[in-house]
Formats: structure tokens, C-alpha cells, sequence
């Protein structure tokens, strides 16, 4: 029950948070930590795009969010994986799909389920990678996907309203102090 | 400059200009209404309050009928949020249409007021060669007014042709008769004082007095006088009648015109400056040396000095004589055969300089300012055989 009202509140918080923010109609990749580990690095970055209340509505109607996230380095770090969000319409409620291709093909993680968009979204946005430290660089990946409109049998391309389809970044070995 | 610019353009870009006018003035607008009323029906055709009726009757729902719903509330949300995109995808699909099939009919009008007036251009391009005096192929090849317009072309380029006909007979009859009338002047001029002469020696000899041989001798000097006129102007008239045999050879101008100038006798004080030697003929130069400076004796000068200079590939001879001069009125015509305004003049001097200048491949001008006397300035290419 608490855990409820919390959610409540911080999307009611978050809400106004971008309903206050200025407009960005262009999206970047936002890299956030690099974590050093034993031999491997971890990189948390975070996909900014522009949000709006017609992105919202196209969830709220079920039609689900897809990017195809691909992220490899100069040591064969590669990973390709469909990144979605979507609406259980009926009971209100957000979900976060990941469909790793490459290297595990067919393996599926689904988030918990969120009563809020907006909290549903910041979890979509932070993506995780983990690439060898020896790497000189590592590349992050994100397409905006056109989505399937189940019911109309069409589908339509989101980054006609968010504005931009494709976010790139480049982490090189000297951003890490090598 | 807008309506310089717009009466400048072509009949059938005026067309399409209009048309391109009345699409962005009509079409455009009535796009949006049409986008607008539609938008607005298909909205109206949305139950506003079905989700609440659906939701209502899916919290007692379960099992199979609950995912039914579910679906139900799905698709209604799907319609309603696609809604505007669609019509905006419409909007833009109708207004592609609209102007592709614009510039199609832009281009076919284009292609078919092309052909539609081309007929008009020929026409006129017609009408611009008969105007030049040339001729022009125009036949009447359509129907209906523009047939009238080719036909009447027509009618006006065989009349322009009778006319000019016409106008060329009556020429070559009035040159005919000037002829006529300057040749049967000037032969009756000597004819005269030798029938004058004859009947003076057949009435001396008529009355018994017999004529001396020192009268003899003078009557027919003055006869052989009257003849040698008469040979003179029947070979001005022959080589105005002839193109001239060029014979080339080096000629220095200075000592021809010093030649021809001490042929005139003491009537004439000519000077000349300047030398040159151009490859030319000796002979045609002459004559025309002598025209010149005869014209200028019979005009009523007493004096003429004349400049040789030379430029680049070419000699210019000038002749500046201190006559009355030409009134100015009388400037333009002075080159015509059998145009002249000297009391005694054939009409044939400038003529036939003006004919051997040419074919010596020269260029010949004359100007006479009030009171300075008459200045002839000709220049001769240096070598005739190089310039041909």
C-alpha cells in the first residue's frame, strides 16, 4: 500500500519535472559512470529524447516503444538487443521488455511493472554495458524502431514525434583515464 | 518593371503563371477545409464515453470476456490516438498528390499551348522576314480564325510581292529614262559644235570661197576635239557598265597621282605628302585619281592637296580640294549613277570611283563641312593579293 502512494508521488513528481523542462527536440546518448571493475568496465548511460503528451498517449494505447540498442568495442564487446516499452491497457500498467539478439539470442528480460509512465520511462532510458577494460574505445547504439499499431494493422514511426530516431556515443580509453 | 517583366512573357507561360495562381489561390484553401471537415467527422464518430462503459463492464469481467475487453478498450484507444496522425498522413499524401498532378497538368498545358501557338510564332516569324523584304513560307495550313490570319498573311505576302515588282519596273524605267536623258545630253553637247563646224565648212564651200588649210586644219581640231568627248564618255559609261579586269602590279601612289595631277594643266595646283607603294592596279587607281580630281576642277576648285598616309596593312589616300563644297542636303545621294548636282556633271564620276574602289577592295568617304571644300578620304589594302 505505501509502496503505492510512493510510486504515486514521485510520478506525480516526474511529471512536472518534464512538464517544466525545456523541449529537446534532438536526443543524445548521456553518459553517466564508468565503472572500473577487475577486467571489465561498466558503462551506465542514460537516452535522452523529447517527451510529450502524444508519445504518452500512443503508449497509453497499447502501441509499444522499441529501440534496438547495439553496443560493441575494438575487443569484440558486442551486444544487440530490442529495448521496449510497453502498456497493459486494461490494467494501467508499464512494462519494460529487453530482447538480447546478440550474443544470447532469444533471451528475454522483462521489467517489473510500473503504475507510472514516467518512472517506467527512466527505467527504459538507463541502459547498462560492460565492456573489457582493455577496450580503446566503446560504442553505444540506440534506433528508434517504427512500432506495431496491433489493432489498425499498420505500424508508425514515433520519431516523427519525438524528433529524432538515431543517438550515438563513443567512449575512447583517455574519457576513462587510462 | 512587374508589368514590363509580365508583358514580356510568352502567351503560354502567361497561361500557366495564371494557373499557378489560381491553384495556390483556390486549391490550397479548399484542401484544408476539406482536411478540417473531415478531421472533425471522424472525431465526432468516436464514442467519447466508450472506454468508461467498456471499463465499467470490465472490472466484472473474467476470464475470456476480460481479454475481449481489454482488446476493445485497446483498439478504441489505438483509433483515437492514430486518429489525427492518419489525418495528417492523408493531408500530406493529398497535398504530394496535388501537386504532382499539378505539375503534370502544368506540363502537358504546357506541351499543348506550345503546339497551340507555335502556328501564331511561325506567323509572326512570317511576317517579321516578309517586313525585311525577304521571303517567307507561308501557306494557309489551319482552320478556323487562325486559317483566316495564315490566309491573310498570304493575301499580303503575294501583294507585297506584286508591289515590289511593281516598284523595281518603275525603277529600272525611271533609270532607263535618266539614262536616256544624261546620255542624249551629253552626247548632244559635242554633236553641236560639229554640226555647227560642217555646216560652216559646207557653206564655204557651198559659196565658191573654198576653206584654207589653215581653217581646215582648225575645223578639224575642233571636230577631232568634239570626238575625242565623245570617246571619253562612251568609255566612262562602259566601265560603269563592266566589272573591271584587275591587274596587279606596285604602285607608287605619290608619283600616279603627281602623273594624273600634271595632266590637268595649270587649272589645278596639286600638292601631295607622304608616299607609299601598295600591290594594286596602276590603271583603275588612275582612273579613279582622275575622277577625282576632275570632279574637283569641274566643281570649280583651283587647288587640291592630298596626304598619303599608312597604318597596318592598309594606305589611306586623302584628297582635300578648296571648292564650294556639297550641301549637306545633297551628302546622301552623291554615290548614285546619274545623280548629279553640277551644271555639266554626267552623274557618273562618284559612281564609278565608288565601283572601282570596291573592286579594288577599298573603302572610299567623303565629307564636306561649310565651307572647307570637299574631303575624300580612300584607303586601299598595302597588298590586294594578300587581303582577296
Amino acid at each position: 500500500m505505501l509502496e503505492n502512494v510512493a510510486d504515486g508521488f514521485l510520478g506525480l513528481f516526474m511529471f512536472f519535472a518534464h512538464w517544466l523542462s525545456p523541449g529537446n527536440d534532438r536526443g543524445e546518448i548521456r553518459i553517466e559512470a564508468v565503472r572500473e571493475l577487475k577486467t571489465r568496465s561498466v558503462l551506465e548511460c542514460f537516452i535522452s529524447f523529447e517527451w510529450n503528451e502524444r508519445m504518452s498517449d500512443l503508449i497509453d494505447a497499447g502501441i509499444p516503444m522499441r529501440f534496438r540498442i547495439l553496443s560493441y568495442s575494438d575487443r569484440g564487446d558486442s551486444t544487440l538487443s530490442i529495448r521496449t516499452l510497453f502498456c497493459d491497457v486494461g490494467e494501467y500498467t508499464y512494462y519494460i521488455s529487453d530482447s538480447l539478439i546478440v550474443p544470447a539470442i532469444d533471451s528475454v528480460y522483462v521489467s517489473k511493472e510500473y503504475r507510472q509512465i514516467y518512472r517506467a520511462l527512466r527505467e527504459y532510458r538507463h541502459v547498462m554495458r560492460s565492456f573489457a577494460r582493455s577496450a580503446s574505445y566503446f560504442q553505444i547504439e540506440a534506433v528508434l524502431l517504427p512500432s506495431r499499431v496491433s489493432h489498425l494493422n499498420r505500424s508508425i514511426d514515433m520519431s516523427d514525434i519525438c524528433g529524432c530516431r538515431r543517438f550515438a556515443t563513443r567512449v575512447i580509453s583517455k574519457q576513462r583515464g587510462k | 518593371m512587374t508589368m514590363r517583366l509580365w508583358r514580356q512573357l510568352e502567351l503560354e507561360w502567361k497561361v500557366l503563371l495564371l494557373a499557378a495562381g489560381l491553384f495556390v489561390a483556390f486549391a490550397w484553401p479548399v484542401q484544408r477545409f476539406v482536411i478540417t471537415r473531415l478531421s472533425e467527422t471522424l472525431f465526432q464518430s468516436i464514442d467519447p464515453d466508450l472506454e468508461t462503459t467498456l471499463r465499467a463492464e470490465l472490472a466484472d469481467a473474467e476470464g475470456g470476456q476480460r481479454g475481449a475487453l481489454k482488446e476493445h478498450i485497446e483498439r478504441y484507444r489505438q483509433t483515437r490516438v492514430l486518429m489525427p496522425i492518419v489525418v495528417k498522413e492523408q493531408q500530406r499524401l493529398l497535398i504530394a498528390l496535388s501537386i504532382g498532378l499539378f505539375m503534370l497538368f502544368l506540363l502537358l498545358a504546357l506541351w499543348v499551348l506550345k503546339r497551340l501557338t507555335r502556328p501564331l510564332k511561325d506567323l509572326a516569324r512570317a511576317v517579321d522576314r516578309i517586313g525585311k523584304g525577304e521571303t517567307a513560307q507561308v501557306a494557309r495550313v489551319s482552320e478556323g480564325a487562325l486559317g483566316i490570319v495564315e490566309q491573310a498573311v498570304v493575301n499580303l505576302q503575294e501583294e507585297l510581292v506584286a508591289l515590289r515588282e511593281q516598284a523595281r519596273m518603275q525603277g529600272m524605267e525611271t533609270a532607263w529614262k535618266d539614262i536616256a536623258r544624261v546620255m542624249a545630253h551629253e552626247i548632244k553637247n559635242p554633236l553641236t559644235p560639229i554640226r555647227l563646224t560642217l555646216d560652216r565648212m559646207e557653206e564655204r564651200s557651198g559659196s565658191g570661197r573654198g576653206v584654207s588649210n589653215e581653217d581646215l586644219t582648225k575645223f578639224l581640231t575642233r571636230i577631232n576635239a568634239q570626238v575625242d568627248m565623245l570617246e571619253r564618255l562612251v568609255d566612262q559609261f562602259r566601265s560603269f557598265s563592266r566589272e573591271p579586269e584587275v591587274r596587279l602590279a606596285a604602285v607608287d601612289c605619290a608619283a600616279l597621282l603627281r602623273t594624273v595631277a600634271d595632266g590637268m594643266g595649270r587649272s589645278l595646283t596639286t600638292t601631295i605628302e607622304g608616299a607609299a607603294t601598295i600591290q594594286s592596279d596602276p590603271y583603275l587607281l588612275q582612273q579613279i585619281f582622275l575622277n577625282l580630281l576632275k570632279n574637283s576642277l569641274d566643281a570649280g576648285a583651283d587647288r587640291v592637296s592630298a596626304v598619303i598616309g599608312t597604318g597596318v596593312g592598309a594606305v589611306t589616300i586623302a584628297l582635300q580640294d578648296n571648292g564650294p563644297g556639297i550641301p549637306p542636303a545633297h551628302l546622301g545621294r552623291i554615290w548614285l549613277p546619274y545623280v548629279t548636282f553640277m551644271k555639266n556633271g554626267s552623274g557618273l564620276g562618284l559612281a564609278v570611283v565608288k565601283q572601282l574602289v570596291e573592286t579594288l577592295r577599298g573603302a572610299v568617304s567623303l565629307v564636306s563641312p561649310p565651307g572647307q571644300g570637299v574631303r575624300i578620304t580612300l584607303t586601299f589594302p598595302t597588298d590586294l593579293t594578300g587581303e582577296n
